[in-house]
């Protein structure tokens, strides 16, 4: 019985925890390329062992106009690359811009990542016609001139991920794929919002609140019982 | 350990207050001329390790690591706001110092100090000097000259300034050139509708309107704001549904504070 109200103090803590990943969504309703957090479980594996299952909802957001040459945005199964602190990162937020030596750069500073790796247009922007253009497979030209391709990865959902702030990805191992061009077009002038659904996490938030006081309640139940069971003694 | 979720959504909160902000200096802005609207960008925090704490008494058979851990996020923030730079509609004024620019560039204005800014306003006059400047007094660049024989200017789409004389005879003053950058969203607003270069936005091209992509100049007419106010207002309604979503949050953990608070009855 004494195990029962750990196990109902457990719930609770665990469904804390869960309003924390959903208030963290909540918050990020307008970050562009933001993906939603689910709410973690707790699974036995096949080894008796405790095991913390925390998926991404990578579904596409909404893809809204901005009219700005190197606002991008991805559309299917790809991300853009960029140059992380520690190898490569992966993001859908496509707000780009170029840096003071020339180099495309993503909102954080950091660059943003071509086949060829970093891509500098110094070269060419003193080009009269510099009109930057980007085609669907993610051909970066200036005017008529080819400058390198944007790498899109697609990565491997076996994998585990880290989740970085500037709503970035980094893969544990490494590991990433180059996308194939059938699965994803690049549109440029376009953002990805955010795909969290506000209605759908309003009430996971309350499914989770009452599931947290339902705990609570099991252990004011099960604390009673062994105040009662202590009583039998009693003479 | 609970605060977190309260600091996020206070962050959250906090976000979309500035983005009302945002919101508010669009509408106020409705009818300034050449005005480019402005959209606030957020980012998420970064994300913390949270160990899912093994804190019951070991079940037999059931192998319990510590190594249980979730990321969660902390919040959001403010990176940026960055202009919509989405044509305004072209409004008929019939004054013939009104150019509008439809298409991609903006004028170049020289400011006292020698140094350039750029605007999309376009209702220009002329001085005392004769010299044809903004409603502020800013001097456009390349630089025109009126004397007080002209009766009327006649520009072009490509920007040609044709000045008529009052003896009936036509020549040709100059030429208005735009400027264009790789990267408009870069520019600085400064206010009073004028942008300065940065290094973001990349090196000011000069050029010729109607060519190489520039945009073409329309006598006579002004480019009105391009703000939507449906749109804002509808911008408006989701933030402050955002806001109070957040503040859900705060309200869903203060209650399970307080029923953790009162589990010892």
């Amino acid at each position: 019985m004494i195990k029962g109200i750990f196990l109902a103090g457990r719930s609770m803590d665990s469904k804390f925890k869960s309003i924390e990943v959903i208030g963290n969504n909540l918050a990020n309703v307008n970050t562009n390329g933001y993906k939603k957090a689910m709410p973690f479980t707790e699974v036995i594996s096949q080894f008796n062992k405790v095991e913390i299952q925390q998926a991404t909802n990578y579904s596409q957001g909404n893809l809204v106009p901005t009219g700005n040459p190197l606002d991008l945005s991805v559309n299917g199964d790809a991300f853009f690359a960029i140059q992380g602190l520690d190898g490569m990162d992966f993001t859908r937020s496509g707000k780009l811009s170029v840096s003071d030596d020339g180099f495309l750069i993503n909102d954080q500073g950091k660059k943003v990542l071509g086949t060829n790796g970093p891509i500098n247009l110094n070269a060419y922007l003193l080009d009269k016609n510099q009109a930057i253009k980007i085609s669907k497979n993610g051909e970066i030209r200036v005017g008529d001139t080819y400058v390198d391709k944007l790498l899109l990865v697609k990565l491997d959902p076996s994998d585990k991920f880290t989740r970085k702030d500037g709503t970035s990805f980094s893969s544990v191992d490494g590991r990433y794929f180059m996308a194939d061009e059938s699965d994803y077009q690049v549109s440029q002038g376009y953002l990805e919002e955010s795909n969290v659904n506000p209605i759908q996490e309003m009430t996971n938030m309350i499914k989770v609140h009452n599931e947290y006081d339902s705990a609570s309640k099991m252990v004011i139940y099960l604390d009673k019982s062994l105040a009662e069971a202590n009583e039998i003694g009693k003479v | 350990m609970p605060t977190t979720a309260l600091n996020t959504a206070a962050s959250g909160m906090y976000a979309q207050q500035v983005n009302i902000e945002v919101i508010s200096n669009n509408i106020a802005n409705v009818n300034t001329t050449g005005f480019k609207k402005n959209k606030a960008q957020f980012q998420d925090l970064m994300y913390q390790d949270v160990q899912i704490n093994p804190q019951t008494t070991p079940t037999p058979g059931i192998d319990e690591t510590t190594s249980n851990t979730i990321l969660v996020g902390t919040g959001v923030q403010n990176s940026s706001t960055s202009k919509i730079f989405k044509q305004g509609d072209i409004v008929n004024t019939n004054n013939q110092l009104d150019l509008a620019i439809q298409g991609d560039g903006f004028f170049q204005i020289q400011k006292p100090d020698g140094t350039y800014v750029y605007t999309r306003d376009g209702s220009f006059q002329t001085n005392a000097d004769g010299n044809i400047t903004t409603a502020d007094g800013l001097l456009l660049d390349p630089g025109l000259t009126v004397d007080d024989k002209v009766t009327g200017l006649a520009i072009g789409r490509d920007g040609t300034v044709e000045a008529h004389q009052n003896d009936g005879s036509k020549f040709v003053l100059g030429n208005i050139e735009l400027v264009r950058f790789i990267n408009p969203a870069g520019l600085k607003p400064l206010g009073d509708n004028l942008y300065a270069a940065t290094d973001a936005a990349g090196t000011p091209i000069l050029g010729t309107p109607g060519q190489d992509g520039f945009g073409d100049i329309h006598q006579g007419y002004l480019e009105s704001s391009n703000v939507d106010i449906v749109e804002e207002m509808i911008a408006m309604i989701a933030a402050q549904r955002a806001y109070e979503m957040n503040s859900k949050t705060v309200q869903t953990v203060q209650q399970m504070m307080s029923v953790a608070n009162n589990l010892q009855g």
